[in-house]
């Protein structure tokens, strides 16, 4: 039995009222407690996540940029290394050309200052000799 | 107040009559449904969402790609939240009466405890609400005089269909979902009349009976789906 018959089927009005009223009350009351904050977290989220990807494509950028100047500076640095051993083998060279020579003077200049005891020394090894 | 049926416990209060079974199931479902989604979300957290509130979130984006696959993209929170509530209310209520119901046995049997959907009430009530709200929101967007126009669209000799479509989309909508629960518990209960008939058929029962009961949780499951998808097609017809 219920309020009204439709094609001979009882319909019981109060419980439809009840069930109307009962998801309205549910839905709004979700939609207060419930998606206005998750939707919030949601929307935030994807919003970081963009933001940080943007971040990390200027990161490379950025990274990328640093990566070509360290190059020039390292082929830069090279250079300057490959010109300083040139340099520096020229000016070793030169030294030790001119320390040979510093040695070859003062070897001659000591084997002329030591042709007189060369002389003075010639008679004890001519005592061996003789002995 | 006055038990007047005994099938349905019915009582009649204001002249209404109210069927308690259907109250009392259906405020459970709403009371379960709005525990699970506050609960769930009571510390929410941006960063590092935990299980449960991912479970919700779980649940938010799959409502909402159902609405932009059939609307487009759009921040309609009202729509947004009447599809999540539908889909978590239909699908706790669908699966209410899988377990077991409760039946007093006097003079004649009375139903306490079953799926709300399983009753045409719940499920018509739901399908007019809706169908209610896709007319509500076509005047609100468009204006009256397009949402009076549209039912002469394409030609004006269709307006008889026309106006038999928005009742038969109502009537299948309702009573789709209440078919699919009453079928399936109506199975259910046959199958559990099988302990009266000795224990050999019980055991023969059983098997069918689990098998039944995973259908049912799958028809629920399905038909809580199809509900919201039908819903937010129904409104985004009206959008356009």
């Amino acid at each position: 039995m219920g309020d009204i018959t439709l094609l001979g089927l009882p319909i019981s009005l109060g419980t439809m009222i009840y069930q109307a009223c009962l998801f309205t009350i549910l839905t709004f009351a979700l939609k207060k407690f419930v998606f206005k904050k998750m939707v919030g977290i949601l929307d935030m989220r994807k919003q970081n996540i963009e933001n940080q990807l943007k971040l990390t494509e200027q990161n490379n950028l950025v990274a990328e940029q640093n990566l070509l100047a360290s190059e020039t500076i390292l082929k830069q640095a090279r250079m300057d290394a490959r010109e300083m051993r040139k340099y520096s083998e020229n000016e070793a060279k030169l030294i030790i050309q001119s320390a040979k020579e510093e040695a070859k003077h003062l070897a001659r200049e000591s084997a002329e200052r030591a042709y007189p005891s060369q002389n003075l020394s010639f008679p004890q090894t001519e005592k061996y000799k003789g002995a | 107040m006055d038990i007047i049926e005994h099938t349905r416990p019915q009582v009649v209060w204001l002249g209404l009559t109210f069927d308690l079974s259907i109250i009392l199931t259906s405020t459970a479902a709403a009371a379960i449904v709005f525990l699970i989604a506050y609960l769930t979300t009571r510390n929410p957290s941006v960063h590092v969402p935990k299980k449960a509130q991912n479970f919700m979130e779980w649940i938010i984006e799959f409502v909402k790609d159902i609405m932009n696959s059939s609307m487009g993209a759009s921040n309609n929170l009202f729509v947004l939240s009447t599809g999540v509530t539908l889909m978590m209310y239909l699908f706790i209520a669908n699966f209410m009466g899988i377990p077991f119901s409760i039946v007093t046995v006097e003079e004649q049997p009375v139903t306490w405890w079953k799926s709300p959907t399983a009753d045409a009430h719940v499920t018509m009530t739901l399908a007019i609400m809706i169908i209610i709200y896709t007319h509500f929101i076509d005047i609100r967007t468009n204006g009256l005089k397009h949402y009076l126009l549209s039912f002469f669209k394409p030609f004006a000799a269709l307006f008889p269909i026309n106006l038999i479509e928005q009742f038969s989309t109502t009537l299948t909508l309702g009573l789709r979902l209440f078919g699919n629960i009453y079928a399936g518990e109506v199975m259910l209960a046959l199958l559990a009349s099988a302990v009266t008939h000795g224990i050999v058929n019980a055991f023969l029962a059983a098997v069918p009976m689990l098998i039944w009961q995973a259908f049912c949780l799958f028809i629920g499951a399905i038909q809580a789906y199809i509900f919201v998808t039908l819903t937010m097609v129904y409104i985004s017809h009206r959008l356009i």
